[in-house]
């Protein structure tokens, strides 16, 4: 069966190549998406990659939410017509539009980084860790960002919308967040770069576990 | 009736304001410097400011216009508030 797989662009994004890479070695079938798409996306999954959309003035991701194609990823999920996930720059698009929780501030230290970072999967019940085929709770991914530093509050956000936590907190994200999903769980996002985390030459495996897992919750419906 | 006409320019000045408890990096480096040099300074907050020139007919309708502006486009309402500042009416 094939998985249809859609990677938005905006002006300024430049994580689309990697994303673009990442999911096709990981067996979906991907497309690239304009920002100006106004249709109905009939994907099974769509990606914000990272990058710099409208060269991240205002704020990351503060005037990609203003783009047609962020409607229709609003309209895709409230149909529920499959999984969302913002990957750096995606994240910062998904929070800003409200259709994640909290917003992305700068790092505690004022400075890009840019590094591995050790990370905890605290929730395996959503549709992007469910299916992950390993023992271990603990992954590594890496991280690229200046405005990292995850805010929300309190009561915007139960703990089951964690997803994955730092082992230590590189940027001074609340609760040591590094990934969260929505209350319905078809969105994802995360500051984490698993794009880049897609092929051996940088010491991971065939496969990348978040998007082995989507495929194969995808897969199974 | 005499329909308006958009013959004038309005300048308003949009600040954001990092909210209460919000971490400002640069603001408290800045701190810490003039700390040093011994400013008796008791806090430092970078703020944003954006400049609007509005091409309305008059003030009340430009106000409103500014108004819509900062709370849908400029301003994240996690992270920060907003002030509008009216400089200049031609």
């Amino acid at each position: 069966m094939e998985i249809k797989a859609a990677v938005l662009v905006f002006p300024g994004t430049n994580g689309e190549r990697d994303a673009y890479f990442a999911l096709q070695r990981n067996n979906f079938s991907v497309d690239y998406i304009w920002h100006d798409f106004d249709k109905s996306l009939e994907y099974d999954l769509i990606c914000l990659p990272g990058g710099a959309s409208f060269g991240d003035y205002l704020r990351p991701g503060a005037f990609a939410k203003h783009s047609e194609v962020t409607k229709s990823v609003e309209k895709y999920v409230s149909k529920n017509r499959g999984l969302v996930i913002g990957i750096g720059n995606g994240f910062q698009v998904l929070t800003e539009a409200g259709i994640l929780p909290g917003a992305l501030a700068l790092n505690e230290s004022n400075s890009f980084i840019c590094k591995y970072v050790l990370v905890e999967i605290t929730n395996f019940e959503t549709p992007f860790t469910n299916s992950i085929i390993s023992d271990e709770k603990i992954f590594k991914f890496p991280i690229a960002c200046r405005y990292g530093r995850y805010e929300v509050n309190e009561k915007d956000i139960n703990e089951n919308q964690i997803v994955l936590k730092y082992v230590q907190n590189p940027n001074g994200s609340y609760e040591n967040i590094a990934g969260i999903v929505n209350k319905d769980m078809n969105v994802f996002g995360t500051m984490l770069h698993i794009e880049r985390a897609a092929h051996p030459l940088f010491g991971y495996g065939e496969n990348n576990p978040i998007f082995e897992s989507i495929r194969r919750f995808l897969s199974r419906e | 009736m005499k329909k308006d006409t958009v013959n004038k320019k309005f300048v308003f000045e949009i600040k954001l304001k990092l909210k209460e408890g919000i971490l400002d990096p640069q603001g408290n480096v800045t701190y810490d410097i003039l700390k040093k040099l011994n400013y008796p300074v008791e806090q430092v907050n970078f703020d944003k400011s954006i400049r609007l020139t509005i091409n309305e007919s008059n003030l009340q309708r430009a106000n409103e216009i500014a108004e819509e502006i900062a709370s849908n486009v400029l301003v994240n309402p996690v992270l920060e508030y907003y002030q509008i500042f009216q400089i200049q009416e031609e």
